[in-house]
This record gives C-alpha cells, structure tokens and sequence, in this order.
C-alpha cells in the first residue's frame, strides 16, 4: 500500500490551454469537483517539482491517455555563485564555447481508459535538484479535458492489506416514490468506500503510518494506492478520506501490529 | 438545480448544493437550505408574496473576506440544463445572522417596493381596478410595469378613498383580494390575474409527483365561509356554521351595493373551493404563479381527477420537491 505523503512538492503549475473560468490553479484545491478544463481533447500540465518527488497522481480526469515525463529543466546551465555568475563558459580548446546542459527527459505513456474512475498514480526516479513533470492529457476527439487533483510528492510505502478488503459504495443520489409506484430517480455522486486491515511492523512503519500521516493530516483527504504489489489495477488508487474517526491499531504480536482503515471517497 | 450568486464585498460567488460545473462553476458551499414559499395569505386573492427563511454555508467561502459580511445582494435561479437556460425566481438581500467555526447563516429577504401610499388618495368614480394597479404602477410610484393581460374583462369599479399612509403593496394586496385578483412581482413587472385565469397549464401524470409514502397528495378544505362582510354589505354561503370573512369595502358609495355583493360572493367562492397539495420533483418548467395544474389520482379507493391553480408554490431544494398548493374543483374520474 502507498499513501502519497507529503503531497505538497508541486511549486508552480501551469497549463498550456484553460478555460478562464476553470484555472489550472483549481487542482491544487483538495475539492476534486473544482475542475481544470482545457479547451481541447488534449492538453499539457507542466509542474515543477521539488527535488525527492517520486511520485504524481491526478483525479477526476475524463483523460483516456496521460503521458508522463519527467525532466531537468533543459537548455543553458545558468551558474549561480558569484564567482562564475553568467553562463559557463568552457575552458579547454576542445569545448570552447557555451556549456549546455541537456538532460535526458523519461516518458511514461498510460492509458487509463480501461477504468472509468478517472485516475493516475505515477512513480518516477527523482533528481537530485528541482524538475519538472510534464503531463500530457489525451482523450477522444470532441471531450474537453479536465482534470480534480494533481499531486505530487513523497509516498510512503506498506505492506499490502490483509486478505478480506471490503470494497463498496456510498450513494448520495435521491430516491422517491411516485404516485404510480415507480420511482424518481436523481443520480448525485457516488463515493467509493474501501475497508482493510494492515499488518505492519511496530517500530517502523506502525508508528510512522499512525504519527506521521493520520496525526499530522488528520481525516484527509489523501491519495492512496491500496494495492500496489500484487495489482497495478487503477481500481486500488483512490483519493479518500478517513471514514467514522480515524485508524485505530492493536498490538497483538511481540514486533507487529494491526492497523484498521475505513476510506471514503473524497467527492 | 438550484443556482445562487451571493455577492460578498463586491465579488459575485457562484454557489449551489452540489457542484456544478456549467459555463462557470458553481460550488457546493450550500451546507442547508430552508424551504422557499411564495403564495398568497388569503385562499381568494392578494399578493403573490416570497418568503424564504435563510441558508447555512460553508465557512470556506469566506477564507478571504473574514469575518462574513453583514449583508449582500444574492439572486437565485433554476436550471434544468445549462446556466445559460436558468431562470431567476429570486432577488434580494441575505443578512448574516450568526457564525461559528463550522458554519455561516444568513437569512434572505426578497426585494422590496417601499413606495408608501399617501393619505387620501383618492379612486373613483369610474375607475377601474386596472387603473388603480396602473397608477401606482406609475414611474414616480412603484415604478413598474404593469401587466394585465389575465386581469378580468371588464375590471372591476373601485371607489375608494385610503385613510393614513401604507405601503402600496400591502393596499394593493388588499384590493386585489378584495376583487378576487392576485398579482406577483417579478423583474420589473407586475402581473395582474384574476383567480379564474390561468397562467398556463399543466397535467400531470402518476409519474409526474410524488407519494404516497414521500408526500401523499392531500385533498382538504377551508374552514367554510358563512359570511363576508365589506362596510354596510354582506353575502352568504349555504354553510351557514361557517366563519366569517371581513373585508374593506373598495366600492364604497356605488349603486346599492350590487358591486360589494358581487366582489363578496366570489370571495365565498375561492375561500370554500376544495383545495389540494402536491409535490413534484424539480423536473421540467417551474410551477408559474396561478397554473393551472390537472391530475389524475389513481391511489385513491375511487380514481379522483383535480384541477387546481397554484396559489403557494414551495421549493424544498433539500429534498429536491416542489410543494404546490391552490383551489379547485375534486371530483371522481
């Protein structure tokens, strides 16, 4: 299981096509009704990311196709101390002249078609100094692409939960007797809700998981790859929060301990 | 779906109860809703009136303008599609009435037409009730348009004189009841319709309104008029152990009070019609004020027909129903 936090690495973002009414700054936003909207079927988010990001997700995106590519940032090698402030020029006759600096940027194309829950968990290797993740939305012709969250940061790793996942659903939609007998039917949102527990060793990844991540957050939301050794399904990805109070453990072994986790599906 | 721009220090937020993301977005910051109600207080007249308790809303839309401020201007509209297609039901102003760490309240109020009638204005001796709505209509008056296209033909004769001052929608609620009319006020217009005119018409089928476990359709009546009263005149109805009616004379002076007796007979008319309330989901057109509605009962032990028009309109967004009630006329399929 992973839980992508800290979530907080994305500095600046921006998007190469918006509706004005629906900024790319809405994804930023823990809501993932208050859209981004491009005005095409397919548009590129470019974040720039804190150096130690390992990790990017998005929600609430109609994209069939995210295409992920992480870079440094290319072009010239400005220095920054005193001593050699300007661009760096080469010494040696052999590469007299400008020093540039060309990384080498890593391409990830995935199709989220096959789930139409709408989302992305991405892992990367990092770099040392500040990158940059370029996202490229595409969808059939005639969508406008659109997309809840975008994060990206940290996350930290568990163990699978246990055997016996309860997964289900929580509907908000209205359901009224007519006069006839039939029903009115109003679909609203439907949430997600995911139950399991964890066993994980005490001292390290307990502690952390209870401490670190459910005390400092509080009920959320965050984004969560339930599974992730033994399925890669975009099924286990969810963007939740606590549901009924927060996780609770038992220590009922010398070196390991149960945690139980009850997620609802931030909407 | 419900619609609301609420405007908070001179910026326009567009919110709602769930999120809808339309041309712009609206944002679910609308935690509770009380029921919007407009009607009219008598069951034979008056004034098509909005009254609306408040609204509870998310202290997240106030992160930058904290603390709430007191007051501001707020419309509402209905949509069933787009934003472009809703339709504005209410103006007005929302007025903060507490806040907490979890919540923010405000009470709304419609917007108000403060033109005061003088003392002693006069209307007689051939002047109509049309003529009395058009005057103070007037620019210099209410300033509104009026229209009268469902107002009776001929209107009826006024000879009135007002004694002290009072708010000219509260005299015209009075005169308008009086003569069996009832008017609403709606963008810069003020409509006049007699009680026996339809603004539009509906039917609806058992698929088309709730019950009867949600909101059964109940068929009731009044407390039967006896008598009504205006000034020296009176009439009678066959249910004499009924309540009386007292009203102000708005034909004072004419010919041996065959126009009162006329006004007071279809008074008793409205007041003992048989009356139903139903509830329909927010689907299709709003419910317009005066509607004629039609349906077909079939729950009942012998299938029932009503024909009624929609005199209180209740908007009940939290459990997404329109409550509509009026007079009619209850009879076996």
């Amino acid at each position: 299981m992973k839980v992508l936090y800290p979530n907080n690495y994305i500095t600046v973002i921006e998007a190469d096509e918006e509706n004005a009414s629906y900024p790319i700054t809405n994804v930023e936003d823990n809501n993932t009704q208050k859209v981004w909207k491009a005005t095409s079927n397919d548009a590129v988010v470019s974040c720039i990311c804190t150096a130690g990001a390992t990790a990017i997700v998005v929600f609430n995106t109609n994209a069939t196709a995210i295409t992920v590519v992480t870079r440094q940032s290319l072009g010239l090698d400005w220095q920054p101390a005193l001593a050699t402030f300007g661009i760096d020029w080469q010494a040696s006759l052999a590469t007299f002249g400008i020093d540039w600096v060309e990384q080498t940027a890593v391409t990830t194309t995935y199709d989220i078609s096959a789930s139409s829950i709408g989302q992305l968990w991405a892992d990367f290797t990092t770099y040392a100094e500040g990158f940059v993740v370029s996202l490229t939305f595409t969808a059939a012709a005639g969508t406008i692409i659109e997309a809840g969250i975008i994060q990206a940061g940290i996350p930290k790793v568990y163990t699978d939960p246990l055997y016996g996942i309860q997964e289900g659903l929580k509907d908000y939609s209205i359901l009224k007797e007519l006069n006839s007998g039939g029903f009115y039917v109003r679909k609203r949102s439907v949430a997600r809700t995911l139950t399991f527990r964890l066993l994980e060793d005490r001292d390290e990844d307990f502690y952390e998981f209870l401490y670190d991540v459910v005390q400092v957050v509080g009920p959320g939301p965050l984004a969560w790859r339930v599974v992730h050794k033994k399925s890669t399904d975009w099924e286990w990805i969810i963007f939740a929060l606590f549901d009924g109070g927060l996780p609770a453990g038992s220590h009922d072994d010398r070196i390991f301990s149960y945690i139980d986790v009850n997620l609802i599906e931030s909407i | 779906m419900l619609l609301v721009q609420q405007t908070i220090n001179a910026v326009v937020n567009k919110i709602s109860i769930e999120s809808h993301n339309l041309e712009a977005p609206y944002y679910n910051r609308i935690f509770q809703m009380d029921s919007l109600n407009q009607g009219i207080r008598k069951a034979y007249g008056g004034y098509f009136k909005a009254d609306i308790g408040g609204y509870v809303l998310s202290p997240e839309l106030f992160t930058g303008d904290w603390p709430p401020p007191i007051n501001g201007a707020i419309s509402m509209a209905y949509s069933a599609i787009t934003e472009a297609a809703a339709v504005t039901f209410l103006t007005g102003t929302a007025h903060r009435t507490m806040f907490d760490r979890e919540s923010v309240k405000y009470d709304i109020y419609g917007d108000q037409n403060d033109y005061v009638v003088p003392d002693a204005t006069a209307y007689a001796p051939n002047d109509t009730l049309v003529d009395v709505f058009t005057d103070q209509c007037g620019v210099a008056k209410m300033n509104l348009t009026l229209d009268s296209t469902l107002a009776r033909n001929p209107s009826p004769g006024v000879t009135y004189t007002t004694s002290g001052e009072q708010l000219a929608v509260d005299f015209l609620d009075g005169i308008a009841a009086f003569f069996t009319h009832m008017f609403y006020i709606f963008d810069g217009t003020l409509y006049l319709m007699d009680m026996a005119a339809n603004n539009g018409t509906r039917t609806l089928t058992e698929n088309d309104y709730f019950g009867p476990v949600e909101s059964p359709v109940e068929y009731f009546n009044n407390v039967p008029c006896a008598i009504a009263k205006a000034g020296d005149y009176s009439a009678q109805s066959a249910y004499y152990y009924g309540d009386e009616i007292s009203e102000t004379d708005y034909t004072t002076g004419s010919a041996a009070g065959v126009d009162a007796a006329a006004a007071l007979a279809l008074i008793i008319t409205y007041q003992n019609k048989d009356r139903c309330r139903i509830a329909i989901p927010f689907l299709g057109d709003l419910p317009a004020p005066g509607e004629q509605i039609t349906l077909v009962d079939t729950s009942q032990i012998v299938s029932t027909t009503m024909v009624f028009n929609a005199r209180i309109i209740q908007y009940d967004f939290d459990n997404d129903q329109i409550i509509i009630e009026g007079e009619g006329e209850v009879t076996a399929t």
